[in-house]
């Protein structure tokens, strides 16, 4: 992010402003229409469980890409090619599938809230409570990594002060959050997503025109970039080395993240049917096929393009920004920025909220709250999350990189929970017991891994590794829940009730 | 990792990849078909969300075969 200091204020003209206020008043207004749909807890929390399919699809792609996707995938793919574009492909599209056929069909018809949920309802209520812990602490300290990227964004381009950008991009956010759930959630994404697509298209077509158009730039590209063209490198590069990316991405952290995070599952929980819930999630990975030629393309034009060697990768967008784009596009792109991380932020806040409201303070109180309380509740959490993400924010800039800073985060406590989802789905031998001290064990186990220093990619396979070898070893010493009991939570009982109905 | 990983050829990856990608059609292609259109307000063809994972699939395949 430091990098985006590339960005000065001089440079902003009157056009490029103007779309920053237009976008910043029109996302504000149209979010908070949505108010006026939430009258139950389910409204807030889930949409009323009215979301047809293309809008959670589009809502799911606004909430994963971020703003280090861009200035991140353009450095990446400036300093080692094609290969950055995993995170996209492999490390998205096959895990995305999985999640469409096996994982969404068991939460939407369990009838759950959120993932914590479902482990409390697969295992027991202290497994709920440790997955919701864990996951409400990560999403704020995300809030907090999301809005200092914002404001460290607003103040390098347009100048202003860091804790004012801080509390505009939390004050519009929070406002339609707060008031509109995850309906102005889902909505709003919707239209950041076409907002952020349109930016990428525009700067791509500015980027091949400039390159000398399409053929062109391919031939350049092949010529003098070979090596850039590979999706795979050697078992011996540092960064993505082959192994890593197709045990740990491919098999472990992508399907953790697309099967287990709350803040991309919870539109889903919200669709109007469960088909409508599966097609979302397919939907996401068409689009998602396409974000690479999207955010990787920026990091060619600028290979090809820049006089001499960037010293620092991540420089690859701005200097594309600063050197090719006219007035209005760099603005546009700008915009793009900013909803991306708009997105990310309320998205983050609300899965957060439904978890704290829910599945924390919903087990620990003894006595359960009314509906009307509920929602009360949800507003207020989401105020607090949003207050302690603020309060976060500045801890980020300890930290050199955010992309590298977030993912070491998620390998923490992907692998075991992902093994808890899916071994709890496919297995009813799983018993809760074995549940608990899984997760308990591979989240220390993640953690000695991560002191050790190990590569974070393989950090999430062995824990993941781990967590199913205990899960089973367990499940053989203890007694698993009755068949009535794992109803509408198993593989073998959902699939025979859909072929039964 | 182990030397032996070291040891494998680059296009090992790329076998890995295409591997996996039919691996998880295969999944789905073996899913009933009631479970797949479960909750579709009709059974109109373009419903039927297996031949959605094969076109996002088949994409892959010819990516990761060219790159």
């Amino acid at each position: 992010m430091d990098n985006l200091l590339s960005f000065t204020h001089t440079d902003v003209s009157w056009i490029d402003l103007g779309l920053l206020f237009a976008y910043l008043a029109g996302i504000t207004v149209y979010g908070y229409l949505f108010k006026s749909r939430v009258h139950t807890s389910r409204d807030y929390f889930l949409a009323g469980k009215s979301l047809p399919w293309w809008i959670i699809g589009m809502s799911i792609i606004g909430t994963n890409i971020g703003s280090n996707d861009y200035v991140g995938g353009a450095g990446g793919a400036y300093r080692t090619g094609m290969a950055q574009a995993n995170f996209e492909w492999i490390g998205a599209i096959p895990a995305m599938i999985i999640a469409a056929f096996i994982f969404i069909p068991f939460y939407w018809r369990a009838g759950v809230f959120s993932i914590p949920e479902y482990l409390g309802k697969r295992y027991s209520e202290p497994v709920r409570v440790i997955a919701a812990l864990i996951l409400s602490l990560f999403s704020v300290l995300i809030v907090g990594v999301f809005l200092w990227a914002t404001a460290l964004m607003l103040q390098t381009y347009l100048g202003w002060p860091i804790l004012l950008s801080i509390l505009i991009t939390a004050g519009v956010v929070g406002l339609y959050t707060v008031s509109g759930g995850l309906a102005a959630v889902a909505y709003t994404d919707a239209v950041q997503l076409v907002i952020m697509f349109a930016g990428a298209v525009v700067v791509a077509i500015v980027g091949v025109n400039a390159a000398g158009g399409a053929v062109n730039f391919a031939t350049q590209l092949q010529e003098r970039f070979p090596d850039h063209l590979h999706t795979f490198l050697p078992s011996t590069h540092d960064e993505f080395p082959w192994p890593g990316v197709l045990l740990g991405l491919g098999l472990v952290l992508s399907p953790a993240y697309w099967c287990t995070n709350q803040a991309i599952m919870q539109r889903c929980l919200g669709a109007r049917t469960e088909w409508d819930g599966k097609a979302s999630m397919m939907f996401a990975a068409m689009a998602k096929t396409f974000v690479p030629l999207l955010i990787v393309l920026p990091g060619f034009f600028a290979l090809l393009m820049a006089p001499e060697h960037l010293g620092v990768s991540d420089q690859a967008l701005p200097w594309v920004v600063k050197n090719l784009l006219p007035p209005g596009v760099s603005g546009l792109l700008f915009v793009a920025f900013i909803a991306a991380l708009q997105s990310s932020v309320s998205s983050t806040l609300n899965s957060a909220s439904v978890m704290v409201t829910r599945d924390i303070l919903g087990v620990i109180r003894s006595k359960r709250l009314d509906d009307a309380a509920e929602l009360r509740m949800g507003r207020m959490i989401t105020i607090a999350a949003l207050a302690a993400g603020i309060l976060c924010a500045p801890l980020t800039a300890q930290f050199r990189g955010i992309y590298v800073y977030v993912q070491q985060l998620l390998s923490f406590f992907q692998g075991p929970v992902f093994a808890l989802l899916l071994m709890g789905i496919l297995f009813k031998r799983i018993t809760p017991r074995a549940g608990l001290w899984s997760l308990l064990l591979g989240l220390g186990f993640a953690a000695l891994l991560g002191l050790a220093g190990l590569n974070m990619l393989y950090m999430a396979f062995w824990s993941f590794v781990m967590s199913v070898a205990l899960l089973f070893g367990i499940s053989a010493f203890t007694r698993p829940k009755s068949a009535s009991e794992l109803e509408n939570l198993t593989y073998t009982s959902v699939v025979k009730e859909a072929v039964d109905v | 990792m182990s030397d032996w990983i070291h040891a494998l050829p680059l296009w090992t990856a790329k076998v890995g990849a295409i591997l996996l990608f039919a691996g998880v059609l295969a999944m789905v292609w073996s899913l009933p078909k009631d479970f797949v259109y479960f909750g579709a307000p009709d059974r109109g063809r373009w419903r039927d969300l297996r031949v959605w994972a094969t076109v996002l699939l088949a994409v892959q395949c010819g990516i990761y075969y060219v790159f």
